[in-house]
Protein backbone atom coordinates (compact mmCIF):
# COMPACT_ATOMS: atom_id res chain seq x y z
CA UNK A 1 0.00 0.00 0.00
CA UNK A 2 1.20 3.48 -0.81
CA UNK A 3 1.21 6.92 0.74
CA UNK A 4 0.68 9.90 -1.58
CA UNK A 5 1.19 13.60 -0.83
CA UNK A 6 -0.89 16.12 -2.83
CA UNK A 7 0.48 19.68 -2.85
CA UNK A 8 -1.91 22.25 -4.32
CA UNK A 9 -3.24 25.58 -3.08
CA UNK A 10 -6.71 24.73 -4.39
CA UNK A 11 -8.74 22.68 -1.94
CA UNK A 12 -10.96 21.72 -4.87
CA UNK A 13 -8.05 20.28 -6.82
CA UNK A 14 -6.83 18.35 -3.77
CA UNK A 15 -10.31 16.86 -3.41
CA UNK A 16 -10.52 15.98 -7.10
CA UNK A 17 -7.19 14.19 -7.06
CA UNK A 18 -8.05 12.45 -3.80
CA UNK A 19 -11.29 11.17 -5.34
CA UNK A 20 -9.41 9.91 -8.39
CA UNK A 21 -6.92 8.13 -6.16
CA UNK A 22 -9.68 6.57 -4.08
CA UNK A 23 -11.45 5.35 -7.21
CA UNK A 24 -8.32 4.18 -8.98
CA UNK A 25 -7.54 0.52 -8.97
CA UNK A 26 -4.08 1.05 -7.59
CA UNK A 27 -2.95 0.35 -4.03
CA UNK A 28 -3.09 3.68 -2.22
CA UNK A 29 -4.21 3.73 1.37
CA UNK A 30 -3.10 7.12 2.62
CA UNK A 31 -3.48 10.54 1.01
CA UNK A 32 -1.87 13.56 2.66
CA UNK A 33 -2.51 17.16 1.62
CA UNK A 34 -0.53 20.41 1.67
CA UNK A 35 -1.48 23.87 0.40
CA UNK A 36 1.95 24.94 -0.89
CA UNK A 37 5.59 23.92 -1.06
CA UNK A 38 6.39 25.02 2.48
CA UNK A 39 3.57 22.91 3.88
CA UNK A 40 4.64 20.09 1.60
CA UNK A 41 8.16 20.08 3.01
CA UNK A 42 6.75 20.05 6.54
CA UNK A 43 4.57 17.04 5.70
CA UNK A 44 7.56 15.29 4.19
CA UNK A 45 9.66 15.98 7.29
CA UNK A 46 6.99 14.67 9.65
CA UNK A 47 6.09 11.68 7.47
CA UNK A 48 9.17 10.32 5.68
CA UNK A 49 7.33 7.25 4.40
CA UNK A 50 5.60 9.14 1.60
CA UNK A 51 5.89 7.15 -1.64
CA UNK A 52 4.92 9.73 -4.26
CA UNK A 53 4.22 13.46 -4.55
CA UNK A 54 1.70 15.13 -6.86
CA UNK A 55 2.36 18.86 -6.95
CA UNK A 56 0.93 21.98 -8.53
CA UNK A 57 3.37 24.59 -9.86
CA UNK A 58 1.59 27.94 -9.42
CA UNK A 59 1.24 28.22 -5.64
CA UNK A 60 1.79 30.98 -3.04
CA UNK A 61 4.58 30.86 -0.43
CA UNK A 62 6.68 28.31 -2.33
CA UNK A 63 5.86 27.36 -5.90
CA UNK A 64 6.15 23.89 -7.37
CA UNK A 65 9.49 24.45 -9.08
CA UNK A 66 11.14 25.60 -5.83
CA UNK A 67 9.41 22.73 -4.05
CA UNK A 68 10.95 20.18 -6.44
CA UNK A 69 14.34 21.77 -5.93
CA UNK A 70 14.00 21.60 -2.14
CA UNK A 71 12.75 18.02 -2.11
CA UNK A 72 15.60 16.84 -4.30
CA UNK A 73 18.22 18.08 -1.84
CA UNK A 74 17.22 15.19 0.44
CA UNK A 75 15.26 12.70 -1.67
CA UNK A 76 16.57 11.06 -4.82
CA UNK A 77 14.44 11.00 -7.95
CA UNK A 78 14.40 7.21 -7.95
CA UNK A 79 13.31 6.96 -4.30
CA UNK A 80 10.57 9.57 -4.24
CA UNK A 81 8.77 10.21 -7.55
CA UNK A 82 7.30 13.69 -8.10
CA UNK A 83 4.59 14.35 -10.67
CA UNK A 84 3.62 17.91 -11.47
CA UNK A 85 -0.12 18.53 -11.94
CA UNK A 86 -0.59 21.99 -13.31
CA UNK A 87 -2.23 24.36 -15.74
CA UNK A 88 1.23 25.65 -16.54
CA UNK A 89 1.55 23.70 -19.74
CA UNK A 90 4.31 25.87 -21.12
CA UNK A 91 7.34 23.92 -22.25
CA UNK A 92 9.83 26.13 -20.42
CA UNK A 93 8.11 25.70 -17.07
CA UNK A 94 7.82 21.95 -17.47
CA UNK A 95 11.40 21.60 -18.65
CA UNK A 96 12.54 23.56 -15.62
CA UNK A 97 10.62 21.28 -13.25
CA UNK A 98 11.89 18.15 -14.99
CA UNK A 99 15.48 19.42 -15.01
CA UNK A 100 15.24 20.02 -11.27
CA UNK A 101 14.08 16.49 -10.59
CA UNK A 102 10.38 16.07 -11.30
CA UNK A 103 9.68 12.65 -12.78
CA UNK A 104 6.74 13.63 -14.98
CA UNK A 105 3.71 15.85 -15.31
CA UNK A 106 -0.01 15.91 -15.95
CA UNK A 107 -1.65 19.00 -17.40
CA UNK A 108 -4.98 20.36 -16.15
CA UNK A 109 -7.65 19.77 -17.25
CA UNK A 110 -7.03 16.07 -16.83
CA UNK A 111 -9.05 12.90 -16.98
CA UNK A 112 -8.99 10.39 -14.11
CA UNK A 113 -7.28 8.01 -16.54
CA UNK A 114 -4.33 10.36 -17.06
CA UNK A 115 -3.77 10.60 -13.29
CA UNK A 116 -4.05 6.83 -12.95
CA UNK A 117 -1.57 6.27 -15.76
CA UNK A 118 0.96 8.61 -14.18
CA UNK A 119 0.58 6.93 -10.80
CA UNK A 120 0.76 3.41 -12.15
CA UNK A 121 4.09 4.25 -13.73
CA UNK A 122 5.64 4.96 -10.34
CA UNK A 123 3.65 3.15 -7.66
CA UNK A 124 4.02 -0.52 -7.04
CA UNK B 1 -11.85 43.97 -25.02
CA UNK B 2 -10.14 46.98 -26.52
CA UNK B 3 -7.57 47.84 -29.12
CA UNK B 4 -8.65 45.93 -32.18
CA UNK B 5 -5.43 46.95 -33.91
CA UNK B 6 -3.24 44.87 -31.62
CA UNK B 7 -2.89 42.18 -34.24
CA UNK B 8 -1.18 44.54 -36.63
CA UNK B 9 1.58 45.07 -34.01
CA UNK B 10 2.33 41.37 -33.66
CA UNK B 11 0.06 40.89 -30.67
CA UNK B 12 -2.97 38.64 -30.80
CA UNK B 13 -6.10 40.48 -31.76
CA UNK B 14 -9.53 40.14 -30.25
CA UNK B 15 -10.49 37.30 -32.56
CA UNK B 16 -7.45 35.23 -31.57
CA UNK B 17 -8.02 35.78 -27.84
CA UNK B 18 -11.69 35.03 -28.17
CA UNK B 19 -11.05 31.85 -30.12
CA UNK B 20 -8.49 30.70 -27.54
CA UNK B 21 -10.98 31.38 -24.76
CA UNK B 22 -13.70 29.42 -26.50
CA UNK B 23 -11.30 26.52 -27.04
CA UNK B 24 -10.19 26.66 -23.39
CA UNK B 25 -13.76 26.53 -22.10
CA UNK B 26 -14.56 23.58 -24.34
CA UNK B 27 -11.45 21.72 -23.20
CA UNK B 28 -11.91 22.33 -19.47
CA UNK B 29 -15.64 21.76 -19.37
CA UNK B 30 -15.70 18.67 -21.56
CA UNK B 31 -12.86 17.09 -19.59
CA UNK B 32 -13.68 17.99 -16.01
CA UNK B 33 -17.00 19.77 -15.54
CA UNK B 34 -19.47 17.83 -17.62
CA UNK B 35 -22.47 18.72 -19.73
CA UNK B 36 -22.40 22.17 -21.26
CA UNK B 37 -24.14 23.82 -24.16
CA UNK B 38 -22.90 26.86 -26.00
CA UNK B 39 -25.73 29.37 -25.97
CA UNK B 40 -24.11 32.30 -27.65
CA UNK B 41 -20.89 33.86 -28.77
CA UNK B 42 -22.70 37.06 -29.69
CA UNK B 43 -24.76 37.64 -26.60
CA UNK B 44 -26.29 40.98 -27.45
CA UNK B 45 -27.88 39.51 -30.52
CA UNK B 46 -28.77 36.16 -29.03
CA UNK B 47 -30.23 36.96 -25.63
CA UNK B 48 -33.69 38.13 -26.64
CA UNK B 49 -34.04 35.32 -29.14
CA UNK B 50 -33.04 32.70 -26.56
CA UNK B 51 -35.22 34.15 -23.79
CA UNK B 52 -32.18 34.69 -21.60
CA UNK B 53 -32.39 38.39 -20.89
CA UNK B 54 -33.70 37.62 -17.40
CA UNK B 55 -30.63 35.60 -16.33
CA UNK B 56 -28.82 37.24 -13.42
CA UNK B 57 -25.30 36.64 -12.16
CA UNK B 58 -24.34 37.07 -8.51
CA UNK B 59 -20.66 36.15 -8.49
CA UNK B 60 -17.58 36.12 -10.67
CA UNK B 61 -14.27 34.30 -10.56
CA UNK B 62 -11.33 36.25 -11.96
CA UNK B 63 -7.77 35.37 -12.95
CA UNK B 64 -5.50 38.20 -14.03
CA UNK B 65 -2.65 37.76 -16.51
CA UNK B 66 0.43 39.92 -16.78
CA UNK B 67 3.07 40.00 -19.48
CA UNK B 68 3.22 41.54 -22.93
CA UNK B 69 -0.55 41.58 -22.68
CA UNK B 70 -2.31 42.29 -19.41
CA UNK B 71 -5.89 41.63 -18.57
CA UNK B 72 -8.13 39.09 -16.98
CA UNK B 73 -10.46 36.18 -17.62
CA UNK B 74 -13.79 36.28 -15.81
CA UNK B 75 -16.41 33.60 -15.28
CA UNK B 76 -19.74 34.99 -14.12
CA UNK B 77 -22.60 32.87 -12.86
CA UNK B 78 -25.48 32.57 -10.49
CA UNK B 79 -25.80 30.06 -7.65
CA UNK B 80 -27.02 27.29 -9.95
CA UNK B 81 -24.18 27.79 -12.39
CA UNK B 82 -21.57 27.81 -9.62
CA UNK B 83 -23.08 24.66 -8.15
CA UNK B 84 -23.02 22.95 -11.54
CA UNK B 85 -19.31 23.70 -11.87
CA UNK B 86 -18.52 22.54 -8.34
CA UNK B 87 -20.48 19.30 -8.68
CA UNK B 88 -18.89 18.61 -12.04
CA UNK B 89 -15.33 19.18 -10.90
CA UNK B 90 -15.81 17.19 -7.71
CA UNK B 91 -17.59 14.37 -9.54
CA UNK B 92 -20.74 14.66 -7.42
CA UNK B 93 -24.28 13.71 -8.41
CA UNK B 94 -26.53 16.42 -9.80
CA UNK B 95 -28.69 16.29 -6.67
CA UNK B 96 -25.82 16.56 -4.19
CA UNK B 97 -26.39 19.50 -1.82
CA UNK B 98 -23.58 18.87 0.62
CA UNK B 99 -21.24 21.58 -0.63
CA UNK B 100 -20.56 24.72 1.39
CA UNK B 101 -20.36 28.19 -0.19
CA UNK B 102 -16.60 28.11 0.36
CA UNK B 103 -16.30 24.80 -1.50
CA UNK B 104 -18.45 26.07 -4.36
CA UNK B 105 -16.49 29.30 -4.72
CA UNK B 106 -13.18 27.44 -4.51
CA UNK B 107 -14.32 25.20 -7.35
CA UNK B 108 -15.32 28.26 -9.36
CA UNK B 109 -11.85 29.72 -8.81
CA UNK B 110 -10.19 26.48 -9.91
CA UNK B 111 -12.32 26.42 -13.03
CA UNK B 112 -11.29 30.00 -13.89
CA UNK B 113 -7.68 29.05 -13.19
CA UNK B 114 -7.76 26.14 -15.61
CA UNK B 115 -9.50 28.13 -18.35
CA UNK B 116 -7.00 30.98 -18.03
CA UNK B 117 -4.09 28.57 -17.88
CA UNK B 118 -5.23 27.04 -21.13
CA UNK B 119 -5.43 30.47 -22.79
CA UNK B 120 -1.99 31.26 -21.39
CA UNK B 121 -0.46 28.16 -22.90
CA UNK B 122 -2.05 28.65 -26.30
CA UNK B 123 -1.77 32.39 -26.80
CA UNK B 124 -0.08 34.34 -24.00
CA UNK B 125 3.06 32.30 -23.24
CA UNK B 126 4.37 32.39 -26.82
CA UNK B 127 4.52 36.19 -26.53
CA UNK B 128 7.00 36.01 -23.65
CA UNK B 129 6.80 35.65 -19.90
CA UNK B 130 3.22 35.58 -18.71
CA UNK B 131 2.24 35.38 -15.05
CA UNK B 132 -1.19 34.43 -13.74
CA UNK B 133 -2.64 35.76 -10.51
CA UNK B 134 -4.14 33.58 -7.84
CA UNK B 135 -7.85 33.32 -8.75
CA UNK B 136 -10.35 35.27 -6.67
CA UNK B 137 -14.14 35.53 -6.41
CA UNK B 138 -16.17 38.77 -6.26
CA UNK B 139 -19.83 39.27 -5.50
CA UNK B 140 -21.57 41.03 -8.37
CA UNK B 141 -25.10 41.95 -9.31
CA UNK B 142 -25.51 41.99 -13.05
CA UNK B 143 -27.59 40.37 -15.70
CA UNK B 144 -26.90 38.67 -18.96
CA UNK B 145 -28.87 41.46 -20.57
CA UNK B 146 -26.06 43.85 -19.66
CA UNK B 147 -23.58 41.73 -21.56
CA UNK B 148 -21.28 43.17 -24.11
CA UNK B 149 -20.91 41.69 -27.54
CA UNK B 150 -19.06 38.42 -27.89
CA UNK B 151 -19.23 37.33 -24.29
CA UNK B 152 -19.38 33.54 -24.27
CA UNK B 153 -22.54 32.19 -22.71
CA UNK B 154 -23.10 28.57 -21.69
CA UNK B 155 -25.93 26.52 -20.25
CA UNK B 156 -24.81 23.90 -17.75
CA UNK B 157 -26.99 21.33 -15.97
CA UNK B 158 -29.16 23.92 -14.26
CA UNK B 159 -27.37 27.24 -14.42
CA UNK B 160 -26.05 29.68 -16.98
CA UNK B 161 -22.53 31.12 -16.97
CA UNK B 162 -20.66 33.70 -18.99
CA UNK B 163 -16.96 33.68 -19.79
CA UNK B 164 -15.08 36.78 -20.89
CA UNK B 165 -11.52 37.85 -21.61
CA UNK B 166 -10.53 41.47 -21.10
CA UNK B 167 -7.16 42.83 -22.00
CA UNK B 168 -5.10 45.95 -21.98
CA UNK B 169 -1.58 46.37 -23.28
CA UNK B 170 1.16 46.30 -20.65
CA UNK B 171 2.45 49.76 -19.80
CA UNK B 172 5.92 48.70 -18.65
CA UNK B 173 8.50 47.93 -21.33
CA UNK B 174 11.85 46.21 -21.09
CA UNK B 175 14.94 48.42 -21.16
Amino acid sequence: MNKVLIVDDSATMRKIITRVLRQAEIPCNTVLEAGNGVEGLAKLASDPDIDLILSDINMPEMNGVDFVKAVRTAHAKEKLPMIMVTTEGGEAMMKNALDLGANGYVTKPFTPESIRAALEAYLG
Amino acid sequence: MADAGAGSRGLPGDDVLHEALEHAVAEVFSTMVGKFETLAVDVAAALPARGLAHVHFDREAVVEFRGVLEGHVTIRCNADGALDIARGLLMLDAGDSSLSIEEINDALKECANMVTGHVKTRVLDPLGGCQLSVPFVNSVATSAAAARDRMLLYKLQQGVISVEIWRREATATAA
